[in-house]
């Protein structure tokens, strides 16, 4: 049975190997936490409207993101309704108020959602199923996920919301953290009360359903044409598209995420560079003495291949599971809401491999240079 | 007698020893370049994340600093600057002919209805207007305070030219449209935007409140206190916070920002997320070096064995390893800071947020530079001190 040289030489100096799979390790954990930021900015951009039930969107022209959605007038919404396709349209008013924390008094962002209860608007059942809680007057919904400044949320709290009454009848999870510090979900009634500025003929957004074998496309493209200018269309993949490219492209802290992700692999390829480009370089003797042994330059090339690529995976199992906890700890602690998803951890590991990969052939290029007969 | 000769060769022999580090590295340009790459990347990996994070208190301080005053009067329900929290304008007369203070002038601010309209895409953003009244000097800048004097004609703003482009560009004179009404821009100043407002607008305080029927003159959001030149603030401070009223607080200026950085660093994620950047730069920092000496050590195996062999002690051949990880990590810092300039200036065209590299940041990462090489040489030397002569010959 052959020797498995690639295995003995990552065994061979202990040390050295811990310090180069330590390096290797912190590249991939680098990557995986800039991934995981980038990620929870992406899915944070359209948690709200992910937990509401609707095909196509109508908004105003001036929508900018959900917490500066201008308003339309509600009588739009009929025209939508006459539009062939379309089962229903449901108005949402939005609206950023400021929320008493109800210990400390310290007022903080509160993104309030108006809804008519008995439309049923949310996809989560759980949801639709307390709405009928919000018939009572200055009764809402609070976000179980919202971030700890807001004060403890619980059913039965009472405090203000822009210095208005509001009493906490139930409780769902939507986490939209980087948006709004938390969400609420009131009655229309309630929502206007709160906001003085909002009125009952103007809404944020509407909500369609549209027929299940009906295109969500030629629908708003249609409604588009009925209500331009006052009012326009996008299916819910365009607008989610939008919400993400305007979190991750416009406002600060996406550009922040998204130069993050480029530095990380940036430095990730030189680390794996430096760690396989010094492993090959201190063994250049060995190999050349297998050259000289009459072994020929693809045996000699596999053992490197394999040696990287068992360099990559070792690495890759303790920054899998720091990355793990790390997730853990910034969900906990900083309400990040990060989670280690299976297509990313796959993604990591073929870019790992694939690094590791190029890493190798660019170390390579000095061993094909080297003479036996020049090493000794 | 012996013993001073002897001293003298040796610093002797030192003067005129071969700088043998220096060689090393310059040895081979290519592999150089590529170390020195290596490092500057680890660096401006720490510059860029604490970039990230001096941007966020910088920007959120911004407005504090740039305003003229010793000491600051707000509410004492307001716990962060963004939220609206207003007070008697009574509690900062009250204090006006308080011993020790020259002169207190009331800030007013409108973030919710004051919407500006892009005149070329007529789409419209919020943006926050700063009120005062046109003859109190509260402006850091002396440009400003004279500037301001354009205010007093009614509807008339200045405009905050580093705003987020989406604003469009606004220039003296143009008449543009702020909350459904008509206003004159009568020049523009310098703020920048930051992670909560896209823009700035000055106006005369009559201005704001004929714009906006929600805001009160009595409603101050912010009371500027300048003192007289021989006044203690510390003890200024005290008195004023015991005749003030419970509802107001009064801090110094420096205190106020210290308090908004904790804030945003405690309700943010983003101060986890930089810090934990700033972090992890430095030990891939420590890796990279540590390859690179590595590498090189065992490149000159034989050569390091040949200066045992002649007598060189471990003590001499440590000295040199570690020179070579600091001048490693020196080459690095110079083209590292270079290109951090650069992309500062890239980031600050996209977002806005102005992120200033001061003498104190670059210091900063000029020691994690020097503690991340030394370190890594640390490591590689222990090869070094394993070497026998005997063995590679």
């Amino acid at each position: 049975m052959r020797t498995p040289l690639a295995w003995r030489n990552v065994w061979h100096k202990k040390v050295r190997s811990l310090i180069a799979l330590c390096g290797i390790a912190f590249a991939i954990l680098l990557i995986f936490m800039q991934l995981g930021f980038y990620a929870a900015a992406r899915t944070n951009a359209t948690s709200i409207y992910d937990a509401f039930d609707f095909d196509v969107v109508v908004l105003s022209p001036e929508y900018i993101f959900v917490a500066q959605a201008a308003d339309f007038p509600r009588y739009r919404l009929e025209e939508v309704r006459a539009v062939p396709g379309v089962e229903s349209a449901v108005p949402v008013w939005v609206q950023l108020g400021e929320w008493r924390n109800p210990e400390t008094r310290d007022a903080w962002d509160m993104l309030a959602l108006g809804v008519e209860p008995e439309q049923r608007p949310f996809r989560d059942p759980a949801i639709n199923n307390q709405l009928p809680l919000l018939f009572v007057r200055d009764n809402a919904l609070s976000d179980s996920l919202s971030r700890p400044e807001d004060g403890r949320l619980e059913p039965g709290i009472n405090s203000e919301l822009q210095h208005h009454r509001i009493r906490i009848a139930g409780r769902y999870s939507m986490g939209a953290g980087f948006i709004a510090g938390a969400t609420l979900i009131t009655s229309r009634e309630t929502f206007l009360e709160v906001f003085k500025q909002a009125s009952h003929e103007q809404i944020n957004l509407g909500l369609v359903k549209i027929a299940p074998n009906a295109s969500p496309r030629i629908i708003a493209d249609e409604i588009k044409s009925r209500v331009w200018p006052v009012a326009t269309a996008l299916t819910r993949a365009d607008f989610a598209k939008a919400e993400q490219t305007f979190w991750l492209n416009t406002k600060p802290v996406g550009i922040m995420f998204t130069t993050g992700v480029l530095v990380a692999f940036a430095a990730g390829t030189v680390i794996l560079y430096q760690v396989l480009a010094a492993e090959v370089q201190s063994r250049l003797r060995e190999y050349a003495t297998l050259k000289a042994l009459g072994y020929n330059t693809r045996f000699v090339y596999e053992v490197i291949v394999r040696q990287a690529l068992i360099f990559s995976w070792l690495g890759f199992i303790p920054a899998f599971f720091f990355a793990f906890v790390l997730y853990f700890l910034l969900r906990i602690e900083a309400f990040i809401p990060v989670r280690m998803e299976p297509t990313r951890v796959v993604a990591v590991l073929l870019l790992t491999s694939t690094m590791c990969l190029s890493a190798t052939f660019l170390a390579i290029r000095k061993l094909r240079a080297a003479d036996p007969a020049d090493l000794f | 007698m012996k013993i001073a000769e002897k001293a003298g060769r040796r610093t002797e022999a030192r003067m005129h020893r071969t700088p043998l580090a220096w060689r090393n590295i310059v040895h081979n340009k290519v592999t150089m370049l590529f170390s020195v790459a290596a490092v500057a990347f680890a660096i401006i990996i720490m510059f860029m994340e604490l970039g990230f994070l001096n941007g966020l208190y910088d920007s959120q301080t911004g407005v504090i600093a740039f305003l003229r005053a010793d000491l600051v009067m707000v509410s004492r329900a307001l716990h962060i600057i963004t939220a609206h929290e207003p007070f008697p304008r009574s509690r900062l007369e009250k204090v006006a002919g308080l011993d020790g203070v020259s002169g207190v002038y009331p800030v007013y601010l409108e973030d919710i209805f004051s919407r500006l309209r892009n005149p070329k895409t007529g789409i419209k953003h919020h943006i926050r207007v700063i009120a005062f009244d046109p003859g109190d000097p509260i402006f850091q800048s002396r440009r400003i305070n004279l500037l301001a004097d354009k205010l007093r004609s009614p509807l008339t703003i200045l405009f905050d030219d580093r705003s987020r482009r989406f604003f469009g560009p606004l220039r003296s004179g143009m008449k543009i449209e702020l909350a459904d009404r008509a206003v004159t821009v009568a020049g523009t100043f310098r703020l920048g935007p930051d992670y909560h407002y896209d823009g700035n607008l000055l106006a005369s305080a009559d201005t704001l409140f004929q714009l906006f029927p929600n805001q009160h003159r009595e409603n101050v959001f912010l009371g500027l206190i300048q003192l007289k030149g021989d006044a203690s603030p510390d003890a200024v401070v005290r008195e004023l916070n015991r005749r003030a009223g419970p509802d107001v607080e009064i801090m110094k200026k420096s205190d106020i920002i210290a308090r908004e950085k904790a804030n945003w660093q405690k309700t943010t994620p983003a101060g986890y997320v930089f810090t934990m950047g700033v972090a992890v730069g430095f030990v891939i920092g420590i890796f990279i070096c540590y390859q690179i000496l590595y590498i090189d050590i065992s490149d000159h195996l034989s050569q390091l064995a040949t200066l045992k062999a002649l007598g060189y002690q471990n003590r001499d051949l440590v000295r040199q390893v570690l020179t070579q990880g600091a001048l490693i990590g020196v080459l690095g810092f110079v083209p590292a800071v270079a290109v951090t300039l650069g992309l500062y200036s890239v980031l600050t065209t996209i977002t806005g947020i102005v992120t200033k590299l001061t003498f104190g940041r670059i210091a900063l990462v000029f020691v994690l530079t020097l503690g991340m090489c030394l370190t890594a040489a640390g490591l590689a030397v222990r090869k070094v001190i394993a070497l026998d002569p005997a063995e590679l010959f």
